[in-house]
């Protein structure tokens, strides 16, 4: 008996990583905000007494009972359009995580309520959003990458010197996203099976021929039909494989070794991001490709971080060191926010004003050179400085990857040296750990 | 303190349970044959309050059981000097990209006879957007044409051969409301 509780207490309460709900609430926020703003121009028509589905015509579309929306209540349009707006700046609070809690909960309850009043426009994307929406409302820990995190982390960090400790979460609203994926694909599956084109093959050309979906001309499309039969194998293989994802892991030990040695789950998502990214090259079928990828963040956990990790940091030995002026406040926050965004642990900050620490990492550099601008070392023993040095570091951060490519464009590098230099400067007028620029 | 948080837990692992299976059996469709799974279809009555009060509710026949194979298009025409002129038509060329999935979604499930009223309310929302004056008489024609339904693939030759057979039937006449 105790056995059989503590099994259920580790199924449902086992302590995990709350960065894959943390990631999971802004790309939901991010989905949705890029979603309806796409549908700015007519959120009049949709959803306010004066469009396209006034109330009295309701029963055409819309269920007459367990219904509840604000726009039963709210009808006139400047007010539905004062709602909506209310609406944008909650999904932007939730994205960047200024009050997570509060603002997932009422952009839910928003988005259900825009959703509920006129059923017309939606797709599958929508009733995906919705669903994590609600998984999201009801998990107890969101807070990961958010501002209400981040200023804890520095409150915590300015008394301690040390990060708090990684935000954990129970398992349990893993395991309802889980299963909701499940659903998702199997039941599709199953769908598919009912009929007779996907065993025939011949859903792919048909599909690739319906001019509300396809993305490319007819000739383009014409080209692609041998994918057809390979496209809807692969569509009923990795939508019924998601069943795999019910077999114990316990019992994997009877497999060999070279398949169990990987996650079947980040296959399963390796396979399903290849699946509707493809669908997007070809067809717009709406936000759900987009809906999809941010339920899979939710299925991120501890494991799932340290295999992305170790991938990235195969071929990646040693740390760089980067000097900083440890008297001063912007150079320490800055500091505490680069060893944040250090997710792969590959940096390794050193106050230079420690003669035995600067003796050890930079014994050719003086202190007033070290003054002028951050210096970086990289583990073969090449010097960086200032802009150079953030623009090599941004390499290294995940986060910042995206804004490389950027820090490369002709007159960025000197326009960047030029703002870095004036920012040192006015860094030595930092007072208390506050700094005017 | 112990009890009330391992009632708590209690409390959430239920919680859990009843959201799943009440999920699923709300998912299920085509169960004809399979005793458990009908079974549990036939229960959905218990759940139904959670599943719509919670927004919960799901049907993922995404392109099945076989794939939307019917096209269409509307041609929205206008009574000018007495002749019928095509002032605009609702396809994927006439609506931005943004607004192509949403706007497309609406003409289909608005082309049925017994959508009638909201073909009209429709119509009456085109008459706002473009300024027509009050008393223009409109009418609203459906083109379509049926993708092929094959059993097994065809060639590209095929594909560049067919050509769709359109066809086109007139849903409704109106006239455009007051200007407001």
């Amino acid at each position: 008996m105790k056995r059989v509780i503590s099994y259920l207490n580790r199924f449902f309460f086992e302590e995990v990583s709350a960065t894959g709900f943390g990631l999971m609430r802004a790309a939901w926020a991010f989905t949705v905000l890029f979603y309806m703003l796409g549908s700015a121009t007519d959120v009049v028509r949709y959803y306010s007494e004066g469009g396209i589905l006034p109330q009295d015509l309701g029963y055409l579309v819309f269920r007459s009972e367990y219904r509840f929306t604000l726009l039963q209540y709210i009808t006139d349009p400047t007010a539905v359009v004062a709602l909506w707006s209310v609406f944008m700046v909650c999904l932007v609070c939730m994205m960047i995580g200024m009050w997570p809690r509060l603002m997932t909960i009422i952009c839910v309850l928003l988005l259900f309520s825009f959703h509920e009043r006129n059923l017309q426009p939606l797709g599958g994307g929508d009733t995906v959003l919705r669903i994590i929406g609600f998984i999201l409302m009801i998990a107890p820990e969101v807070s990961a990458f958010s501002l209400a995190r981040l200023e804890h982390q520095w409150n915590h960090w300015k008394k301690t010197g040390k990060y708090l400790a990684p935000l954990k979460t129970h398992i349990w609203p893993y395991r309802i996203l889980l299963w909701q994926i499940l659903i998702i694909y199997v039941t599709s599956a199953w769908d598919k099976l009912q009929g007779v084109m996907w065993m025939g093959g011949t859903v792919v050309e048909a599909g690739f021929h319906h001019t509300h979906f396809v993305r490319w001309s007819k000739d383009i499309m014409d080209g692609w039909v041998w994918f057809s039969p390979y496209a809807c194998f692969y569509t009923l293989m990795f939508e019924f494989g998601w069943l795999l994802m019910l077999v114990p892991r316990e019992t994997w030990h009877v497999l060999p070794l070279w398949i169990r040695r990987h996650s079947i789950k980040r296959w399963l998502i390796a396979g399903s991001l290849g699946f509707h990214w493809g669908i997007f090259a070809f067809m717009d079928v709406g936000s759900f490709p987009l809906a999809m990828s941010t339920a899979f963040l939710g299925l991120l956990l501890d494991q799932d971080w340290a295999a992305y990790k170790k991938t990235l940091n195969k071929r990646w030995k040693g740390r760089i060191i980067i000097l900083y002026d440890g008297a001063c406040g912007l150079c320490r926050r800055s500091i505490f926010m680069l060893q944040l965004m250090d997710v792969l642990n590959r940096i390794k900050p050193v106050d230079f004003r420690d003669g035995i620490l600067r003796s050890k990492h930079a014994p050719d550099l003086s202190e007033s050179d070290l003054d002028r601008a951050m210096h970086i070392k990289t583990p073969q023993g090449k010097f960086y400085k200032g802009f150079d040095a953030f623009r090599k570091l941004s390499w290294h951060m995940p986060s910042l990857k995206l804004l490389t490519p950027l820090l490369y464009l002709p007159g960025v590098a000197p326009v960047g040296r030029m703002i870095y230099a004036k920012i040192a400067v006015s860094r030595n007028k930092c007072a208390h750990g506050a700094c005017k620029i | 303190m112990t009890f009330l948080r391992r009632l708590i837990k209690v409390a959430i692992a239920l919680f859990v349970v009843f959201h799943i299976s009440s999920t699923f059996m709300y998912s299920l469709y085509h169960v004809e044959g399979v005793p458990v799974l009908e079974w549990l279809y036939n229960k959905r009555t218990h759940i139904r309050p959670y599943i719509l009060a919670t927004s919960q509710w799901q049907r993922w026949n995404l392109f099945s059981p076989d794939p939307l194979r019917r096209v269409i298009e509307m041609d929205f025409d206008q009574k000018i000097d007495g002749r019928w002129v095509s002032v605009f038509t609702l396809n994927q060329h006439n609506v931005t990209w943004w607004q192509r999935a949403p706007e497309l979604k609406i003409m289909r499930r608005m082309e049925d006879e017994k959508m009638l009223p909201l073909q009209e309310r429709y119509m009456f929302d085109f008459c706002r957007r473009h300024r027509i004056p009050e008393g223009t008489q409109m009418r609203i024609r459906k083109r379509w044409h049926v993708i092929p339904r094959h059993l097994t693939t065809q060639s590209i030759e095929w594909w560049r051969n067919w050509e769709p057979q359109w066809k086109d039937i007139e849903l409704m006449q109106t006239t455009c409301p007051p200007l407001k």
